[in-house]
């Protein structure tokens, strides 16, 4: 009998194959990914015409980086989309991080009249694809008098069942004993929550943070809908505008907008990794 | 919508949360209300501001769209009542029902090669293979970078003079291909850039799956002188099961619901080629202004996921008690 114990799942698995195919497979999906980025980079520091006498793969002598950032500046707001983008990715979630931790604890550790019914309901908007809202959501903002403004960008996305949902679920996990504990201390139910059950949901509240500010990020029929002038545009938007205007056929400098733009992300990521793969390996769900 | 996974206490590393892994006993639970009483009025305080906004940005909506998708309504003046005849003239509309081909035409084939590469890469990943975690980190990280950067940067690689992709047609004598404006290869393209920015997104969750499948089933399979195939086929792919079936439900959901990477590559064409529903609808409120008609469109989008949910959500619930 062969003697399995976790100690040797090592073996076993290692003689499941051997390595070096994996390593084959895995460098060549690597591959995949980072060379379209790298080529980015390398674009951005061409001139226009470069891209059309010299092959893709050929590295300037010259690099034509500054020019081309002088470019997108004269052509699109760059820093004006990015604050935006900022302001308003930063409000949803902090919006969505304060009322799905309240409607989370309500349904995770009260007993109160509608509450099954609320908590239904919460979970069937999750089901309504976004499409179908944004006529009606364009009407409510415009008679609001919120197109192009913040407001109009943050409030419609202020909350998610998404949110309340996995709040509830984490919250859910808060021992009933320690509540109990520190209502006998005296402790009113706004301190519990606050200073009791909120710290011991960090993780929660960060796989939230993450998974909702990345979606709201890239989030671009509703900037489209919402916003008219130029100094409303998100990011995304704003790059959304750029590639379709007729300078287009300017790579270079489409590419040096495009490494501004990915750079915050993926700085952002080399640092956070193992925050951003876990939210998304325990969520399962975006947005 | 509930993350599925087997119960906690059978997860190894990287095992998937308690707290976000309900089990369906416990959405049960929660639907017949449990917890404390007595604070009836601190919990409505609590929930308020969640029912308030859902009201009026998510079910007034709805019921405001239902409403347009029986008028005819350009904005300017009031909406004027037309009754089904909107859905009427949907039902043979050429643009409308190409737009639901080419999206179910996108999602189904981009799921066919999605779930694949990612189990695959998932299950390489799964054999505590040196480098791993630097592995799993390049392989996600375009499910972080920004859409329409993203739609950017592909743009550039397949633009048709001086494009990377070049590089890698031209040795078989393959050169200046319009890949995003021709009619056969601008959907192909967009579902690799789909490809390019899904795969390591579901490649984590899978992977969390197969974490959470106990050792002690290998071990006994093996025991039963299982091979590496039949280790597949009868220990990892029945235990993944909740797993695929929620890889299939997201993926499908999301792409039927595409919008961004088709208004930033390919614009819908070229000659409507990869004019998805979501965009058809777009165009039809926002740049023809025709509310009524656009409402109605997305109308029967609603109702056609909301019965693929519902056989995928049949199709989901677990086989008898607790079981993965």
């Amino acid at each position: 009998m062969i003697p399995f114990s976790s100690a040797n799942r090592r073996a076993y698995l290692r003689s499941l194959a051997t390595d070096w195919p994996a390593h084959a497979a895995l460098i060549f999906g690597c591959a995949l990914i980072i060379v379209p980025l790298a080529w980015m980079v390398l674009t951005a520091t061409k001139t226009h015409e470069d891209v059309f006498t010299q092959a893709p793969w050929w590295i300037p002598d010259h690099p034509n980086l500054v020019q081309n950032i002088k470019n997108v500046f004269a052509r699109i707001d760059f820093g004006r989309y990015f604050f935006n983008s900022l302001v308003v990715c930063a409000a949803i979630t902090l919006l969505d991080l304060v009322f799905a931790t309240l409607a989370g604890y309500a349904l995770a550790k009260y007993r109160f009249p509608g509450k099954p019914i609320i908590f239904a309901i919460i979970i069937a908007t999750m089901m309504v694809p976004f499409i179908v809202l944004v006529i009606p959501q364009y009407l409510i903002v415009r008679d609001l008098g919120w197109l192009d403004s913040y407001a109009g960008l943050i409030v419609p996305f202020a909350i998610s069942s998404f949110g309340i949902f996995l709040m509830r679920q984490a919250l859910a996990g808060t021992p009933d004993e320690l509540i109990d504990a520190a209502r006998i201390d005296g402790a009113g139910e706004w301190r519990i929550l606050l200073q009791i059950v909120v710290p011991m949901h960090t993780p929660a509240l960060i796989s939230l943070g993450i998974l909702r500010f990345l979606s709201e990020w890239d989030s671009l029929l509703w900037p489209l809908v919402a916003t008219n002038s130029a100094t409303m545009r998100t990011m995304s938007l704003g790059m959304a505008i750029m590639q379709d205007d007729r300078y287009q056929t300017d790579l270079p400098t489409l590419m040096a907008a495009a490494t501004m733009a990915l750079a915050p992300v993926v700085i952002a990521y080399s640092f956070l990794q193992r925050y951003f793969i876990k939210s998304v390996a325990g969520s399962g769900l975006k947005s | 919508m509930t993350a599925i996974s087997p119960s906690a206490n059978r997860g190894r590393r990287f095992a998937v949360r308690g707290f976000m892994a309900p089990s369906f006993a416990r959405l049960k639970g929660a639907l017949h209300g449990g917890g404390a009483p007595g604070h009836a009025g601190t919990a409505w305080l609590m929930v308020l501001p969640s029912v308030v906004f859902f009201a009026t940005f998510v079910f007034y909506p709805i019921g405001n769209a239902a409403y347009v998708s029986l008028t005819s309504w350009d904005l300017i003046g009031p909406p004027r009542f037309i009754g089904w005849r909107n859905y009427e003239r949907l039902l043979t509309d050429p643009n409308f029902l190409h737009s639901a081909w080419v999206t179910v035409y996108y999602s189904v084939v981009l799921l066919a090669f999605e779930l694949p590469i990612s189990l695959g890469l998932a299950i390489l990943l799964d054999r505590n293979i040196k480098g791993r975690s630097f592995y799993q980190a390049v392989i996600f990280a375009p499910a972080v970078l920004t859409l329409v950067v993203v739609a950017a940067l592909w743009r550039v690689v397949l633009a048709p003079v001086g494009g990377l992709i070049e590089v890698v047609t031209e040795p078989f004598g393959v050169t200046g291909v319009q890949w995003l404006n021709n009619r056969d290869l601008a959907m192909p393209a967009v579902i690799l850039v789909s490809l390019w920015k899904n795969v390591g997104y579901y490649m984590v969750i899978f992977l969390a799956g197969l974490q959470a499948i106990p050792m002690t089933y290998y071990e006994a399979a093996r025991l039963d002188g299982a091979g590496r195939w039949a280790l597949f086929r009868y220990v990892t792919l029945p235990l993944l099961r909740p797993f695929l079936l929620f890889v299939m439900v997201i993926s499908v959901i999301r792409a039927a619901q595409a919008f961004s990477l088709f208004y930033a590559l390919t614009n819908g064409g070229p000659a409507d080629a990869t004019k998805v529903l979501p965009y058809l609808i777009y165009e039809t409120a926002f740049g023809f202004n025709r509310m009524g008609y656009a409402s109605a469109m997305a109308m029967l989008m609603f109702a056609a996921l909301l019965v693929l949910t519902a056989v995928q959500f049949s199709l989901l619930r677990p086989r008898g008690g607790e079981s993965a």
